[in-house]
């Protein structure tokens, strides 16, 4: 490539115009590491005149403790001289005259003249640029600190949430479990009666064949009041397994039915279960039961809002892919149009204000969303609510 | 002194117990497997009932809504609750509505039998 045509064009006097017009500063210094020139911009840097920075050693621009470094340096780049651009690898300290130190940029240029071997350097004060490099390291710092304090205000909020959660569904549980205890007064108080009013009759009465139809009416009625404790303790068992188990949807469904129907005060109503055999899913059981009741009740609720007629409940549930399917349908007063999502927000409820704070479908949605499934309202049907809920069959291979 | 006592509940075995705890010479027993059925008995025999004992959990009309009947169409004539559920919420309610007594079952007879002849008397009195 041939050489800049400048030099040999323009004029010495232009030329030294230029030189000392530029910004940065510019300095040569002959083999033997003395400086021969240096422009306005770089006297003005260090805070010399000119007169006092030629013939010095260029190590006086250098700090004490480099000065070695820099004189070492030096002479190896004679043995071999080449062109280094400012960047990377190239930044320094300078030392002015009043012994600030300069942190500056460099870059080299060797050069022949007829006097000798020459070394050019153009010199930029990066001074402002390290600072604001500094401040932006400190913003950096400062920055990553505060996403660690919040990235674990995160996680307490989450580990805390996911605690209130859990409280939740126990409350809920327990609430059923509250109206279950008087239902379960009602269902074993009428049988004792019996019992009671048999024996009584039993004590009256002479006759033997009616003191033995007395006696096979207490024995029945007995019967009845253990199968009724049996069914619905189970229900109220505190959970003792914190595992997840295989759980049979129909058989929850049944359990589910028993103690809907027995926690509340009608008898008007029918309830037909449609199964077919299903794969198992994985999850606690009685959380299952919670769902289940919970939506039970509800269309149980809704259905005996329906004056005079007979209140009809149909449950089905099948296998469809990798789901399990529950549908539920009554045939009740129906949600408004516009609500059927809201009717899973917290709080949100239909009932008076006796009858519940309205967190039952959102704890079913909590629970059914923690074991991958799905819950939503089916409006097809018409008159009444079908709620659909889905959940991923078990997977086999992990067990 | 003989007393007419209707009983509305839907069990048949109940009703057959408080038969059986009020059988003898002093009590008439009618009775009704629902609100419907009392209402019908009750527009019949209204001056012969001297005391109603009836249940709160029944299908169609509750209790609750029976009670609110009687009282507003034959409100001298007594009315005892005997129900399987202790409520005591719904025993005040009751109470506000007029109703006499709130009995849980299961009873003994002695008791039923002193309930329904206090209600009885109450019955004569308002004549």
């Amino acid at each position: 490539m041939r050489e800049p045509t400048l030099v040999q064009d323009i004029s010495g006097e232009l030329l030294r115009l230029a030189v000392h017009a530029a910004p940065c500063g510019i300095l040569i210094a002959d083999r033997g590491g003395d400086i021969v020139f240096a422009n306005r911009a770089l006297l003005q840097m260090f805070g010399y005149a000119a007169d006092e920075l030629v013939g010095q050693p260029v190590e006086v621009l250098v700090p004490v403790k480099d000065a070695n470094t820099h004189r070492f340096q030096r002479e190896k780049f004679n043995k071999q001289p080449s062109a280094r651009k400012m960047g990377i690898g190239m930044n320094f300290d300078g030392v002015a005259k009043d012994g600030r130190i300069i942190p500056v940029e460099i870059g080299l240029q060797p050069g022949e003249t007829k006097d000798g071997r020459i070394v050019v350097a153009t010199v930029i004060d990066i001074s402002r640029r390290r600072a604001i490099e500094e401040r932006l390291h400190r913003h950096e710092e400062h920055l990553e600190e505060l996403v660690a304090e919040r990235t674990q205000e995160l996680h307490r909020a989450q580990v805390e949430k996911e605690r209130v959660m859990e409280q939740l569904i126990q409350a809920d549980k327990m609430a059923t479990i509250g109206t279950l205890v008087s239902g379960i007064g009602h269902e074993i108080n009428n049988p004792l009666y019996i019992v009671l009013g048999m024996a009584e009759a039993i004590e009256d009465e002479e006759d033997i064949s009616l003191r033995r139809e007395y006696s096979a009416q207490i024995i029945k009625h007995c019967k009845q009041i253990a199968e009724t404790v049996k069914n619905l303790s189970a229900y109220a068992q505190p959970s003792l397994k914190h595992d997840l188990q295989l759980v049979d949807l129909n058989e929850s469904i049944s359990a589910a039915v028993l103690v809907a129907k027995r926690s509340l005060q009608t008898n008007d109503i029918e309830i037909r279960q449609n199964a077919e055999p299903v794969p198992q899913i994985l999850a606690k059981s009685e959380e299952i039961q919670q769902v289940l009741v919970n939506i039970i009740r509800n269309g149980i609720q809704a259905s005996g809002n329906s004056r005079g007629k007979t209140g009809l409940i149909e449950i089905e549930c099948h296998h469809r892919d990798e789901w399990v399917v529950v549908s539920i349908r009554d045939t009740g007063t129906g949600i408004p149009v516009g609500m059927e999502t809201k009717i899973f927000d917290p709080f949100f409820t239909t009932k008076g204000p006796d009858e519940g704070q309205g967190l039952g479908l959102y704890i079913v949605q909590q629970i059914v969303t923690k074991y991958g499934g799905e819950i939503y309202l089916d409006r097809e049907s018409g008159a009444g609510a079908t709620f659909t809920i889905k959940f991923p069959v078990a997977d086999q291979s992990r067990q | 002194m003989l007393h007419h006592v209707l009983i509305v509940d839907d069990e048949e075995d109940i009703r057959k117990v408080i038969r059986l705890q009020l059988s003898g010479t002093r009590f008439e027993i009618l009775e009704a497997a629902g609100a419907e059925q009392a209402i019908e008995l009750l527009k019949d025999n209204a001056l012969t009932v001297d005391v109603i004992i009836c249940d709160v959990r029944m299908p169609k009309i509750s209790g609750v809504e029976a009670v609110d009947y009687f009282r507003r169409n034959f409100p001298s004539t007594p009315v005892l609750i005997l129900t399987g559920f202790p409520d005591l919420n719904l025993a005040v309610e009751f109470m506000k509505e007029g109703v006499l007594d709130y009995l849980v079952k299961p009873v003994e007879k002695e008791k039923l039998i002193e309930a329904v002849e206090n209600a009885a008397k109450q019955r004569k009195i308002f004549e």
